[in-house]
């Protein structure tokens, strides 16, 4: 959406430029963007569940914002947030121009998926099940670079 | 001399009652954590498939059937893995009437498979297809309490982790197979992902079809899947067959190529 905003602005002056989806791939499904103190890693991260998607907005926050693996601490100011509620996704969107990448969501420059992967997400994973009340998913750090850039 | 004695004396029993706290800690430490119900069990009713075969010329079914979902906690918090941040293990006791066996299993699957192997809970997820094992079967002769009664001197919190742990292997990525934003609410990055409605199932010599709906888009995917490579064969979304050969992390349709 707001990948979308930045886009059209850019085209209202006459300026063309290519709308990028960061996707995850080798088997993730998930990515958790900055920032987060890492309790255990590999390990799993545990909110709680809601009906409305998986993971919901990180909503509603356990205890002291320990969701097992990783406890959520304040990180990129974005969205008209200091630190927007949501910092788990399945993708990523922005604009590419040039060789640049410009996301409007954190009002960041990213220069590749490798410097995307090391200087803006915590780790990567996938969706386990639920037991009772609470969402499981299996995280951790690969190594090698999992994100690609996805033009659409 | 009294006074060295009484020295000697004391040294001695700080030693020891150092090395006793020292053995009780090792102890604690590796000490299985056992499971008590909190709430008296319900009946509900669940999805089972009972696989086909051509070579017995069976058909697949789809049945309901009772289930009992029982609820625990943890005796004390488990030192490691998974089970040290539920908060309330549930589990299914089933009784399989092809197998005539009494299983219990993680409760909250989408569906339940009975064959010759054992039960096994399969989810449908945002993106994959995931399953877990019974933990326990016995003969259906025994009655209720007493099978949850064995049932709950058999487990631990060991057996839950390593059950969970088993659900990074026992898993098919279905994002893979269909088209980009499939799973997601709307056809953007960032969205939520939904569970996906599950319409049908089927299972014929290994080969399992799913038929799913995104509940948001409404739009509907099916999916053949080889259980015993972990492979999906074939995908038709939204009516069209998708080329499973991308190299990318989603599909495209066949005829676009």
């Amino acid at each position: 959406m707001w990948a979308e905003l930045l886009q059209d602005a850019w085209a209202i002056n006459g300026v063309a430029s290519t709308n990028i989806d960061a996707q995850t791939s080798n088997g993730y499904g998930y990515l958790w963007a900055n920032k987060w103190i890492i309790n255990q890693m590999p390990g799993y991260w545990v909110g709680l569940s809601t009906e409305v998607g998986i993971p919901a907005d990180l909503l509603p926050t356990p205890t002291n914002g320990n969701y097992n693996a990783m406890t959520n601490t304040t990180g990129a100011a974005g969205q008209n947030s200091p630190t927007p509620s949501q910092k788990c996704w399945p993708d990523h969107a922005f604009q590419q121009y040039g060789s640049l990448y410009y996301d409007p969501s954190y009002g960041l420059i990213h220069f590749s998926p490798t410097d995307l992967q090391t200087n803006c997400m915590t780790c990567f994973g996938n969706y386990m099940g639920q037991s009772g009340s609470q969402q499981i998913f299996s995280v951790e750090q690969p190594s090698e670079t999992v994100i690609v850039f996805v033009p659409e | 001399m009294k006074q060295v004695i009484q020295v000697i004396v004391s040294i001695l029993i700080l030693v020891t009652s150092s090395a006793i706290s020292q053995t009780s800690n090792n102890i604690s430490n590796s000490q299985v954590m056992k499971i008590v119900m909190i709430n008296r069990p319900t009946n509900i009713f669940i999805r089972m498939l009972v696989p086909g075969s051509a070579l017995h010329q069976s058909k697949s079914r789809t049945v309901e059937i009772k289930a009992v979902q029982i609820s625990y906690r943890f005796t004390s918090k488990p030192n490691s893995g998974l089970a040290s941040f539920i908060s309330t293990p549930t589990f299914l006791e089933i009784h399989d009437p092809y197998t005539r066996k009494i299983c219990f299993i993680d409760a909250d699957h989408s569906f339940y498979v009975s064959d010759t192997s054992g039960m096994k809970g399969f989810t449908v997820g945002p993106g994959a297809l995931i399953w877990s094992y019974s933990y326990f079967e016995l003969p259906d002769s025994v009655g209720d309490s007493s099978a949850i009664s064995q049932f709950e001197k058999s487990f631990d919190d060991q057996k839950f982790n390593q059950e969970w742990d088993n659900r990074k292997r026992n898993r098919i990525e279905l994002r893979q197979v269909v088209p980009q934003f499939y799973f997601s609410d709307g056809p953007y990055p960032g969205g939520g992902t939904p569970l996906p409605k599950l319409e049908t199932i089927e299972q014929t010599d290994g080969i399992l079809r799913l038929d799913i709906r995104n509940p948001v888009t409404k739009i509907p995917a099916d999916f053949w899947i080889d259980l015993k490579s972990k492979k999906v064969t074939k995908s038709v979304v939204d009516g069209q067959e998708m080329d499973l050969n991308t190299g990318k992390p989603f599909a495209v349709p066949l005829k676009a190529k």
